[in-house]
C-alpha cells in the first residue's frame, strides 16, 4: 500500500539497520520481546532466541541463511496455550510465516499481539551445510547476494533451489531486497501495525516509486523459482515413480520419525504411527510374513510416509525441514512437497497463502469432485 | 451428509498421491473412507494395504519391503 513506508538503505547496513529497529521496539515498549535468529557460542550455527533485553539485541545474527528448527514449530509452543500478552516481534523466513499462517488456521497458533517481520529470502542451509560453510571460513553472506543476483548454489537446500513462494505476503514489515541494486536493501510496511513500528526508529532514505520495480523484479525472481522447481519436480518424479522406486528411494529410512517429529505442520500430539494401533500381537507379524515369505521389520515403513502425505500435505509449506532432520538424505521434503503441490492445487489451495482460505480438510463442498463419485 | 463430502475430499487426496507417486489410483475407492468414517484417515491408510492384498495380482502386495 502507498501510504505505508518504504524505506532503503545501503546493503552493509542491513544487519545494522534491522538490530536498530529490532533494539528502539524495545526500549520504546512498543514490544516486550523479540525473537529473531542469534549466533550460537560456537560461531557456527545460529538459532531463534527470545530477547527481551535491549542489549541482547546485538548478539543477533538476524539473516543468517540457516534454518535450524522452523520458527512456526516454536510460535506454536509459543502462543497455543495462551496468546501473548505482550507484543512479541518475531523475524522470520516466508516458508516459516507461511507455516505460521496454516498452523494459526489449524489452532494451533496465534497471531495476537505478533509484529511479523519476514524477508526476500535467498534461501538457507542446513545446520551441517551452514556450519562447514563458517568453518571453511566461507561468508554465507557473500553466498546470500550471489543467489539474490541469480546464481544457483547446488549446496542450498534444494526445497530453497526451487521455492516459488520465497517473497512474503502475511507480514508487517517486509525486510527487501528485490527491486533494488545489488548494494542496497529496503524495509517495506504492508500493514498499519508494521507502518508505526517502522517509524519508530524514523531513518532510512525514502524508496520513493519502489513498487513498480519491485513487481518486476519479483515476478522475475518467481519465474525463475517456478522453472527450477519444475525441473526439480520431473527429475524427481522419475526417480519416485511407481512401487519399485519408491521402496528405493525409501530404502535409507530407518523409521526413526525424524522428518515427523521436526515437521511444523505435524502437530499432533500422538501421531497415529506411534499410537496402539501400530502394535500388533505376535501371531500378527507371522501372518504377514507368511503371505509374502518375508517381511521387512520394522514393518509399515512406506507406509508410514504415506499415511503422512495423506494426512498433512495439502498443509506442508515446502520448507524442507524433515529433509534436513533425516539421518539417512531420504529425499522427503522435496517428495512431500511435490505431493503437497499436487494435492493442494487439485483445490486451488496453498498453504499458508492466506488466513482466510479455509484449510483443506475441514471443508467440503457439494459441487466438487464429481468424477470421485459418492453422493 | 457432511461426512460423505469430506470423505470424497479425502479419495481425492489419496488418488492425487498415488498418482504422483506413479501409484495405482484406481486401487483408491470411495467406500473405503465411507465405511471407515470416524476413524478417520487411520483405517483409511490401513485399509489400501487390506484392500491391495485382496486385489489380486498387485505388484505391491508381493513386496516384502514394503
Ligand atoms: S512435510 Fe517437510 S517440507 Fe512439508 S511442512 Fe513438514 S517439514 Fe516442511
Ligand atoms: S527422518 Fe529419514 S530415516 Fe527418519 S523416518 Fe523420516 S525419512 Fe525415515
Amino acid at each position: 500500500m502507498a501510504s505505508h513506508k518504504w524505506i532503503k538503505f545501503p546493503a552493509e547496513n542491513r544487519d545494522a539497520v534491522v538490530k536498530e529497529l529490532l533494539k528502539s521496539l524495545l526500549e520504546k515498549g512498543v514490544v516486550s520481546g523479540v525473537v529473531a535468529p542469534s549466533t550460537l557460542p560456537s560461531g557456527a550455527s545460529a538459532a531463534q532466541s527470545l530477547i527481551t533485553d535491549p542489549a541482547m539485541i546485538d548478539q543477533l545474527n538476524p539473516f543468517a541463511p540457516v534454518m535450524a528448527v522452523s520458527t512456526a514449530k516454536i510460535l506454536s509452543q509459543m502462543t497455543r496455550i495462551k496468546p501473548m500478552t505482550k507484543k512479541v516481534a518475531v523475524l522470520l523466513r516466508p516458508c516459516e510465516l507461511r507455516a505460521t499462517i496454516e498452523l494459526t488456521k489449524l489452532k494451533q497458533a496465534n497471531l495476537e499481539n505478533l509484529l511479523l517481520i519476514s524477508m526476500d529470502c535467498a534461501g538457507a542451509f542446513s545446520v551441517k551445510t551452514y556450519a562447514s560453510l563458517v568453518q571453511e571460513g566461507e561468508d554465507p553472506m557473500g553466498l546470500e547476494a550471489k543467489l539474490f543476483g541469480g546464481e544457483e548454489d547446488p549446496l542450498l537446500r534444494p526445497v530453497c533451489q526451487g521455492c516459488e513462494w520465497s517473497v512474503p505476503e502475511n507480514c508487517d514489515i517486509v525486510i527487501a531486497k528485490h527491486g533494488l541494486g545489488a548494494d542496497q536493501y529496503g524495509c517495506i510496511a504492508l500493514t498499519d501495525q508494521g507502518d508505526e513500528a517502522l517509524g519508530v526508529v524514523g531513518n532510512g532514505e525514502a524508496w520513493e516509486g519502489g513498487e513498480e520495480a519491485r513487481n518486476t523484479a519479483v515476478q522475475k525472481w518467481n519465474e525463475a523459482k517456478i522453472a527450477k522447481r519444475d525441473a526439480q519436480f520431473a527429475e524427481l518424479k522419475e526417480k519416485v515413480s511407481g512401487i519399485d522406486n519408491l521402496l528405493k528411494i525409501y530404502a535409507m529410512c530407518i523409521n526413526c520419525h525424524n522428518c515427523m517429529t521436526v515437521c511444523p505442520i505435524c502437530f499432533c500430539k500422538e501421531c497415529f504411527f506411534n499410537s496402539a494401533v501400530f502394535e500388533f500381537e505376535s501371531d500378527r507379524f507371522m501372518d504377514w510374513s507368511g503371505a509374502k515369505g518375508g517381511l521387512r521389520l520394522p514393518t509399515d515403513t512406506l507406509l508410514f510416509h504415506i499415511g503422512r502425505m495423506n494426512h498433512m500435505s495439502t498443509s506442508c509449506v515446502a520448507c524442507g525441514m524433515c529433509q534436513d532432520a533425516c539421518p539417512n538424505e531420504v529425499p522427503v521434503a522435496q517428495i512431500f512437497k511435490m505431493v503437497g503441490y499436487n494435492t493442494q492445487k487439485r483445490f486451488d489451495y496453498v498453504a499458508g497463502r492466506s488466513l482466510d482460505e479455509p484449510v483443506l480438510l475441514t471443508q467440503f463442498r457439494e459441487d466438487e469432485l464429481h468424477e470421485i463419485g459418492g453422493e | 451428509m457432511s461426512g460423505n463430502l469430506k470423505a470424497r475430499r479425502r479419495v481425492a487426496i489419496l488418488k492425487t498421491i498415488f498418482e504422483t507417486l506413479g501409484l495405482d489410483s484406481e486401487r483408491v475407492h470411495l467406500e473405503w473412507i465411507s465405511a471407515s468414517e470416524g476413524k478417520k484417515f487411520a483405517d483409511t491408510v490401513k485399509k489400501i494395504t487390506e484392500e491391495t492384498k485382496q486385489q489380486g495380482p498387485n505388484p505391491i502386495a508381493k513386496q516384502w519391503s514394503l
